[in-house]
């Protein structure tokens, strides 16, 4: 076996042809077989599926191993200005994984509004035009200055969610369409309380139409049970009275299992590290992993992924599920390639899968887009308390929000 | 620090007592809007422990928790 790169002028052929030459869809193959934005698949091939591919009207080429270039160079000089720029893998190739673009022929999220408790967003980003961003000023720390982000990951986040490449902006979000409330804090739990407090009070009054849906990239780096957040704690209450209210509420699970914090083994699936409100029953807590979809390979850092039960959980293990991380994506007010964005890019993911769940069936409440995300997320192989449920799947999610009543 | 009271009552007699006795104090905290609780901001330490000694009987006082964003660059 070895790899190669397959062209075709129709990518949607090409997707069609993969999943029937090795398997449906995106079964594993050795590593991932996968196709890019660009309509290029890379995968594992054995020499009768590169003659199958052949006859199919695809261009096949064989992977080339390069050697380092030391000293002299040996096979061209080209001038500095004439190298072409490496292409990186980014958020383009994570929404065709999660099968974003599929649901896009459904909706785009028009009419939904993501709440992004973060950083804050940087306001000359092309990914959030004007008519992309709620007028709404929360009176909280950051009232009057919520589309800043000093920090870079805010940015990062509501693009994940909600970008668009419409209006110059080099990446669209999950949902690309839906309306953006750019909620900057400071991150003490006082602050976050006021803004859930502002948003639950503006969604009475109608200052927000339409539903909403709060992503929440953000935690406790621990490894044990947090004494500072007992579970009578008001900051729990007023999440909860924002699920009461309709509106689903996103937590990513967590970065402590592996190197970042905990030093657990990092192919395990326990202990548990998945704590307070992000493991709560009522929220969707999201995992991260790899290109290869798993986070239990110590070479990359999605093993640092925090594991289930998660300590509040008792009728829903957590993670819920898991969205892949890698490449790049927007860091305040610029693009930076990262080998992964934490569990904070995979939380915004959901949240924008939310949106679109929404803009479809407006009225589902919080428990059943949790269980629509759940229930067609594309299983895979590890433990539920490293992936959950799997990993989330746009277009079945989008198409099971359809047809629920 | 957040303030939790049982029901708007105990809320608005504490925050009443607050006003008559520390203006100061009074003017850092927010009520709620959705529950009867009180989010206190901007205190020092000294207006902290006026507020843990003399809530009690009326709510309970919760310590303010610093969460922090679970982002890449810390791998």
């Amino acid at each position: 076996m070895a790899k190669y790169f397959v062209k075709m002028e129709d990518s949607e052929e090409l997707m069609h042809l993969a999943s029937v030459t090795l398997g449906s869809p995106f079964e594993r193959r050795g590593s991932s077989p996968y196709v890019s934005e660009r309509g290029v698949l890379i995968a594992d091939m054995e020499e009768d599926d590169v003659a199958a591919m052949e006859n199919s009207g695809a261009q096949v080429f064989e992977d080339i191993e390069f050697d380092h270039l030391s000293g002299q160079a040996e096979y061209w000089e080209p001038a500095p200005t004439e190298a072409a720029p490496a292409v990186a893998l980014g958020l383009p190739d994570v929404l065709e994984q999660i099968r974003a673009p599929d649901a896009w022929a459904t909706t785009r999220g028009r009419g939904v509004n993501i709440a992004v408790v973060d950083t804050g967003i940087c306001d000359t980003l092309q990914e959030f035009p004007v008519w992309k961003r709620s007028s709404l000023d929360l009176q909280s720390a950051y009232a009057g200055h919520h589309w800043k982000d000093s920090k870079g990951h805010g940015s990062m986040c509501a693009t994940i969610a909600a970008g668009t490449a419409a209006h110059g902006g080099r990446f669209n979000g999950v949902a690309p369409e839906a309306t953006v409330i750019s909620a900057r804090s400071t991150l003490l739990a006082s602050d976050i309380y006021t803004i859930y407090d502002e948003l639950l009070n503006a969604r009475a009054n109608e200052v927000i139409e339409g539903p909403l849906v709060i992503s929440n990239s953000y935690g406790l780096y621990t490894c044990s049970p947090p004494l500072s957040l007992p579970v009578n704690h008001p900051y729990l209450d007023i999440v909860l009275a924002a699920i009461d209210d309709g509106v689903p509420v996103v937590f990513a699970a967590g970065n402590n299992h592996y190197d970042v914090k905990c030093n657990h083994n990092p192919a395990a699936c326990q202990p548990n590290s998945i704590w307070a409100v992000n493991s709560h029953d009522r929220v969707l807590s999201v995992g991260t992993v790899n290109q290869a979809e798993t986070n239990q390979d110590p070479s990359t850092p999605h093993a640092n992924s925090s594991r289930g039960p998660g300590q509040w959980a008792q009728e829903y293990l957590k993670p819920d599920c898991v969205a892949p991380t890698y490449g790049e994506v927007v860091w305040g007010c610029g693009y930076r390639v990262m080998d992964w964005w934490g569990t904070s890019g995979a939380c915004p993911q959901v949240a924008g899968l939310a949106a679109l769940i929404l803009a479809v069936n407006p009225l589902l409440s919080p428990h059943e887009v949790a269980e629509i995300i759940r229930n067609t997320c594309r299983a895979l192989t590890a433990a539920p308390t490293c992936v959950g449920r799997g990993i989330i799947d746009c277009a079945a999610a989008v198409s099971a929000a359809e047809s629920t009543p | 620090m957040i303030l939790k009271f049982k029901e708007d009552a105990a809320r608005t007699a504490f925050l009443t007592k607050v006003r008559s006795e520390r203006e100061d104090i009074y003017r850092g905290l927010r009520p709620a809007r959705r529950l009867p609780q009180v989010v206190a901001t901007g205190l020092n330490q000294e207006q902290i422990d006026w507020v843990n000694r003399h809530v009690p009987g009326f709510g309970k006082a919760y310590a303010d928790v610093q969460f922090e964003t679970f982002e890449p660059a810390q791998a």
